[in-house]
């Protein structure tokens, strides 16, 4: 193996990470959180989602 | 103040011997500086450097290793035996005014501005005024120089 380039540093923190859309555990544990919601569908009265 | 580049990562280590065989060994490095000792600081210091896109300028290794018994760092070691990640290190334009920076935010800076590894002038602050990270903060080197050894 040769090494490559040093991508970055993980600095553990007390707090949650704020969103940024793409960027840090805090990101891809929304991602996952998306991807789990249900589509929005019809209410009952026919009309509109959720 | 403005965010300078990465410089290095300062690794502990009770042996840069042993740490040099890891990092050729297992971590593929191609490119490691000879051991020098830094008396001022109590350390033995050697550098593993890392690629980019565009040579071996990244983002620094260093690994330093107690050098006498009043080491800044037998404490770390003393605490973490095989050793590990002891601080970080950015670089500035300015050694005086990032100084003046840093004490106008009341963060705590260890001791004076002195001459460190790559010949430049830095400053450490404590970690308990860093979020947790102890950090070097070092002159950019003039001549582009990345290491002095």
């Amino acid at each position: 193996m040769k090494l490559g380039r040093l991508n970055h540093i993980g600095v553990a923190t007390r707090k949650p990470l704020p969103f940024r859309g793409g960027v840090g555990v805090g990101a891809i544990y929304r991602a996952q959180r998306l991807r789990l919601a249900p589509t929005p569908g019809p209410s009952p009265e026919g009309e509109g989602g959720l | 103040m403005k965010l300078g580049r990465l410089n290095h990562i300062g690794i502990a280590t009770p042996s840069i011997a042993d740490s040099i065989v890891h990092y050729r060994e297992v971590m593929g490095a191609t490119d490691i500086t000879e051991p020098f000792d830094l008396p001022e600081q109590g350390v033995k210091v050697c550098f593993v450097n890392t690629p980019t896109h565009s040579g071996m300028d990244g983002t620094q290794i260093e690994l330093i290793e107690p050098l006498g018994e009043g080491s800044a760092i037998r404490g770390f070691l003393d605490k973490n035996p095989l050793g590990g990640q002891h601080h970080v290190c950015f670089e500035v334009p300015d050694i005086v005014a990032a100084r003046a920076w840093f004490e106008g935010q009341g963060k705590r800076i260890l001791g004076p501005t002195r001459i460190g590894a790559h010949g430049t002038p830095i400053f450490f602050v404590h970690p308990k005024d860093m979020q947790g990270m102890l950090t070097e903060i070092m002159e950019t080197p003039r001549d582009g120089a990345h290491a002095s050894h």
